[in-house]
């Protein structure tokens, strides 16, 4: 485990920060729909919010504080005004915790950040956030209180060691229906995007994914013989990299993650990846809002 | 256009090529990085193999930059330098004719070939002259053709003793030029720089050598007896063996051990023939070695010429004093006639007429005063060949008689204003040895100048003398042969044991030398012999073959050469400027590549 994790309050210190960050940009609550109890966001129902929804006639039961008085003035119909529904948005976070988002300092450091914004943002809007670590097949169930107080990376210790390598398995997840489903992935692994994505939007779910990516990853200057250590199984492999081979690693890089968008876009998911060595805010407004994974 | 370089050594420097390539090939990254895109490149796996503890070449900007270095570098250092246009080569090579090279003949014709193959460009053109160390012998060659001044090479015949190479090497600087190259050939180092800015090429190396190093004969109860004196010039015990060897017979071999720098004399009489004859000439010879002129003795026995004598006439005591003192000199001999002498000596004033046609020795007659004084004043002597050396302090002579000069005379000798010795020379080319004193009431036949004097002339009058002789002689040696110069007077001819003879001009009568090679030769003119002698190799510094060393110029010769027919790259300022350039570009880029190494950091359990 590295020293950050080990440090709750440098993980309150993140927390700290990510509540600023929360305060200006947000989850994309309101290109949603919500079912469920009431709170800042339009539901899918009739309710008491100011926005008005539509007309319709005076059925009896209905409440009388509704009927729209200017009208029944014009026509002598007693005509309802319709407002629609404030619900709390439903939030599953699913926070990828392989080692490889660990694997370098700066990608560390943006996980770390975008999990907290991805908490915060979710709280500031009453959200009712569950928050799962997941690592290959496993996973766990984290409370909101161990997140705030910086004890969650306890839970990282009782992960079995075994099938590190394996790619989230999301299917498993209990996943809430007609949730928001945020993903913080790096999404290295050789699976297909489609198993992941459907997940995310299975069960009228809506999917965000932040994929953090640093610049070893991205464009890693390899000229030579490298030792590499895996960052999942920790085994050692030697490669020899020469410049073409370099090109081809960085188009077959570029072209994992097109397939990825490509997927994404087509289930309607966000996937915007975040550039660690960036500020977090640039980073975010740079894909996050392009791809609608986040609001100014 | 022809190239090449000033300093071919500095090619080796090209070996950093391979090993710059080895390193590149050999350089193991174990730079260990952690990869989250593993996957990825396990999917190129083919393109990345894996496994090789030999690198293969990477053809980073390093690797060539280095390359790049290796080369320049090794341009400059090599100094390649271009022919000139136009450029000749001008080479003159100097062969030591001293005796000792025989020795190291083949050597040193080898170091001819060599040097030439070495310094010659066959592009260019080439002025070659090949010269022995003997100033006075004609050019081996000069020429264009190195086939054939290797060709003359065979002419050369390194016989002379230690001699001043400076004259040669003068003369083959006059031939090449201030600029050209001058070899000099020898068998050892030479202490002194050489004239002529010359360069040495020493081929000799320390070899033993046991040689007859000189000899005498002579006469004794009547028998002819050499004494040869056999000198061991090494450091290290030898041994040889000798014997004698006539015109029929000759000895049994006879071991001889010499100890190091041993020097011994043997002797023995001439031998005789089967026939009970003793031998007039014999050889002795040694077992032969690497240097054969000192490996036999030629040797002859000796008759100098006779000169005959006419004793003063009538038995006065000065007549009486002077006929005893005259006969005592060895190899003259008195005749009664004055048609047969060759010197006459009389008493002045004399009976006889003073003839111009015969050398004549005269001393006058005692004074007829009584106790006549001493002569005073100082005595001086003038400089002459029979006066040089001679201490006349001790001469005291009294007043007395006094021939008559003539204007032919010149005085040796003076006491004061009066002559004491003159000498005169007659229309006839005679000397006549004037003394005026008498040997009766002067201390003359006391004093050792006097009979000096009267050998030293009596030796000239023989050496003038026309009539044969037999001698030993050493190699080489200057030949004074007296002989008929008269204008119908036929050349003298040079006869030598297994040699055609040799005309020699009358003319260059007077340069004639003993031969160059041991052996025995006569001299004639016409049907008369004049000289039966033998010569023999008696050069001891030349037979000392120890301090002989090889050593060798030829690379400052070959640098000397380069520098007159070549000019040097115009452009090394730029390709130095290249170097520093490579130089950088390779630090920097290596130095990029190390702030690229990213460190490795701990992995979440």
């Amino acid at each position: 485990m590295t020293a950050l994790l080990q440090d709750p309050a440098a993980l309150r210190a993140i927390h700290a920060n990510a509540r600023g960050w929360a305060r200006v940009l947000k989850l994309p609550f309101r290109q949603q729909r919500w079912r469920g109890q009431s709170g800042q966001f339009l539901g899918t129902g009739v309710g008491s919010s100011l926005d008005f929804q539509d007309h319709r006639v005076y059925q009896p039961g209905d409440d009388p504080r509704q009927i729209n008085w200017q009208a029944y003035a014009r026509t002598g119909h007693y005509s309802m005004k319709l407002y629609r529904e404030e619900v709390r948005p439903l939030v599953d976070l699913i926070f990828d915790v392989s080692a490889s988002m660990f694997a370098f300092p700066a990608k560390e450091q943006r996980t770390l950040e975008l999990f907290a914004f991805a908490v915060e943002a979710s709280l500031q809007t009453g959200a009712t956030l569950r928050c799962f670590l997941v690592r290959g097949a496993a996973h766990r169930l984290i409370e909101n209180d161990a997140i705030l107080a910086g004890r969650w990376p306890e839970e990282l210790e009782r992960f079995a060691e075994t099938h590190a390598s394996e790619p989230p398995a999301l299917a498993r997840l209990p996943l809430r229906a007609g949730s928001m489903r945020l993903l913080i992935s790096d999404l290295l692994f050789p699976a297909p995007p489609e198993s992941i994505l459907t997940a995310l939007s299975s069960r009228n779910g809506r999917g965000i994914v932040f994929a953090p990516f640093s610049r070893e990853e991205s464009d890693p200057g390899w000229d030579g013989n490298f030792e590499f250590l895996d960052a999942e199984t920790e085994s050692l492999h030697d490669h020899r990299i020469e410049p073409a081979l370099l090109r081809r690693y960085a188009d077959a890089y570029h072209r994992h993650f097109e397939l990825w968008k490509a997927a994404a876009a087509k289930q309607g998911i966000a996937l915007a990846r975040v550039d660690a060595e960036r500020d977090f805010l640039k980073a975010m407004r740079a894909e996050g809002a392009s791809v609608g994974a986040v609001e100014v | 256009m022809p190239i090449t370089f000033s300093n071919p050594a500095a090619l080796w420097a090209l070996l950093g090529i391979p090993i710059v390539i080895a390193i590149h090939f050999l350089q193991r990254r174990s730079r260990r990085v952690v990869s989250t895109t593993l996957f990825l490149l396990q999917q190129m796996r083919r393109e990345s193999e894996t496994g090789n503890r030999i690198d293969r070449l990477r053809v980073s900007i390093p690797f060539w930059m280095q390359l790049l270095a290796v080369l320049v570098l090794t341009w400059l250092l090599a100094g390649p330098r271009w022919m000139k246009k136009d450029a000749v080569q001008r080479i003159a090579i100097v062969l030591d004719s001293s005796a000792s090279m025989s020795a190291f003949r083949e050597p040193a014709l080898e170091a001819v070939v060599t040097s030439l193959d070495s310094l010659l460009n066959p592009l260019s053109r080439a002025e070659l002259s090949l010269l022995s160390s003997d100033a006075e012998a004609p050019p081996l060659y000069h020429g264009t053709s190195s086939v054939e001044l290797r060709a003359a090479l065979s002419h050369w015949q390194p016989l002379l003793g230690v001699h001043d190479f400076s004259p040669s090497l003068r003369s083959a600087r006059s031939l090449v030029g201030e600029k050209g190259v001058v070899l000099l050939i020898t068998d050892h180092a030479i202490a002194e720089r050489p004239a002529s800015d010359a360069k040495v090429i020493s081929i000799g190396e320390a070899k033993a050598n046991v040689g007859w190093a000189g000899v005498t004969v002579e006469r004794k109860d009547g028998q002819w007896i050499w004494r040869a004196v056999v000198r061991n010039y090494s450091n290290k015990p030898q041994q040889r063996g000798w014997l004698a060897r006539t015109d029929k017979a000759k000895t049994e071999p006879t071991p001889l051990v010499m100890e190091p720098r041993e020097t011994r004399t043997l002797s023995g009489p001439f031998p005789t023939d089967p026939s009970g004859v003793v031998a007039t000439r014999m050889t002795l010879e040694l077992t032969a070695d690497d240097f054969t002129l000192d490996d036999t003795l030629p040797l002859i026995q000796p008759q100098p010429k006779v000169i005959t004598l006419l004793p003063p006439k009538g038995k006065s005591a000065s007549n009486e004093a002077l006929r005893d003192f005259v006969s005592r000199y060895d190899d003259v001999s008195e005749v009664e006639d004055a048609t047969t002498a060759d010197i006459v000596s009389l008493i002045w004033p004399s009976s006889l007429a003073l003839p111009d046609d015969r050398h004549a020795v005269i001393f006058t007659a005692p004074p007829k005063a009584e106790n006549p004084t001493y002569l005073t004043g100082r005595i001086v002597a003038e400089s002459h060949v029979l006066t040089d050396g001679l201490n006349w302090q001790g001469l005291l002579v009294r007043e007395g008689i006094e021939i008559p000069a003539s204007p032919q005379d010149r005085v040796l000798l003076w006491q004061g204003e009066r002559p004491l010795i003159s000498l005169r020379s007659t229309p006839q080319d005679k000397l006549q040895l004037l003394c005026h004193f008498d040997l009766i009431s002067s201390n003359a036949r006391k004093l050792p100048a006097i009979a000096i004097l009267l050998h030293r002339f009596f030796e000239g009058v023989r050496l003038a003398k026309v009539a044969p002789e037999s001698a030993n002689f050493d190699l080489r040696q200057r030949l004074i042969v007296a002989h008929t110069t008269k204008p119908a007077a036929p050349d003298l001819i040079l006869e030598r044991d297994n040699a055609s003879p040799q005309t020699i001009p009358l003319a260059q009568a007077r340069l004639l030398r003993a031969p160059l090679q041991p052996g025995f030769f006569t001299i004639k003119q016409g049907d008369t012999r004049l000289l039966t002698a033998a010569a023999h190799f008696a050069d001891a510094r030349e037979a000392d073959l120890s301090d002989a060393a090889p050593f060798s110029e030829l690379s400052q010769a070959k640098a000397t050469h380069l520098e007159a027919v070549h000019e040097a790259d115009p452009a090394w300022r730029l390709w130095l400027l290249i170097l520093l350039a490579a130089l950088l570009v390779s630090w920097w880029f290596s130095r990029e590549r190390v702030a690229q190494d990213h460190p490795l950091p701990s992995v979440p359990s």
